[in-house]
């Protein structure tokens, strides 16, 4: 009679172990496992422009234009840019301030002009 | 020819024997016993947060775009697992919405490293952080972003990075 209980209670025993190893989930993520971050990023139109003498300047906005008086011997060497852009060269005799939107000077020697603006 | 018959049926009275000795102590205790199985599981766990949601670069000069802007720290992630565990990165898409449609910013300009590891953001998922213990932890991230000077000026350049935290 006692065999009949230990059969019974291995059966229920090996059933048990049996569902409990059917019902264990597989590797499923329990949580929130993956973040998120956004890039923003502001890029201007701007130019860098290299004359003869290793000085370089920056044009922060191209489109309003800049103008760089070239003193004795400097020449426009290298422009850099993420803008389509225009030179305008001048040869005058004098010093033109575009801040002021004049001639600023009519004694100074002949300079270069050069004139940098932005294409569409 | 005795002994082998006999000795089976000696073992097996000898064990009902037992059985019944046993049965008759449980019998003579104070009450009667139930077993109560515990059963417990456990599942992969894994959690992960971004310190920062957003890293905004402003640009202003061409040796910037040539050079690139560095970010030590830019973001740090704070996970908890049970498991050994690594952090992938990859981008939410190929290129960064705004600036110029017929000329877009791709994904790749972002370097991004945790000192050891070192990926161009793509697409697809690449292991920045390895074999992260179990427990908790911070892995700090540095960005790099060199757009140069191939793109437009525009404002609104944005791009949505994907972690994720996985099995080792």
């Amino acid at each position: 009679m006692e065999f009949r209980y230990i059969v019974l209670v291995l059966i229920f025993i090996t059933a048990g172990l049996s569902s409990y190893a059917q019902e264990r989930p597989a590797s499923t993520p329990g949580n929130n496992y993956t973040a998120s971050t956004t890039i923003t990023v502001k890029i201007p139109r701007i130019a860098n422009i290299t004359l003869s003498e290793n000085r370089t300047r920056q044009i922060p906005d191209l489109s309003s234009g800049t103008d760089i008086p070239a003193t004795e011997n400097q020449m426009l060497k290298s422009i850099e840019s993420n803008g389509k852009w225009a030179i305008d060269v001048v040869n005058t005799d004098v010093e033109y301030n575009k801040a002021e939107n004049r001639q600023a000077s009519s004694t100074r020697p002949s300079r270069t002009l050069i004139y940098i603006t932005s294409q569409p | 020819m005795k002994k082998f018959i006999l000795l089976p049926l000696f073992a097996v009275l000898f064990f009902i024997m037992n059985i019944s000795g046993a049965k008759a102590q449980i019998s003579g205790a104070a009450g009667p016993v139930k077993n109560h199985l515990i059963s417990v599981i456990i599942n992969p766990t894994y959690a992960l947060t971004a310190t920062s949601s957003t890293n905004a670069y402003n640009f202003s000069s061409a040796t910037q775009l040539t050079n690139g802007i560095t970010t030590i720290g830019a973001v740090s992630l704070d996970y908890s697992a049970n498991a050994l565990t690594k952090i992938m990165v990859n981008a939410s898409t190929a290129n960064f919405a705004g600036g110029s449609g017929s000329n877009p910013m791709p994904s790749t300009v972002l370097t991004i490293t945790n000192g050891v590891n070192t990926a161009a953001l793509t697409t697809t998922p690449q292991a920045i952080a390895t074999s992260l213990p179990k427990g908790t932890g911070t892995v700090s991230i540095d960005y790099k972003i060199t757009p140069g000077l191939t793109y437009d000026a525009a404002a609104d350049y944005a791009i949505s990075l994907v972690y994720t935290l996985t099995s080792n």
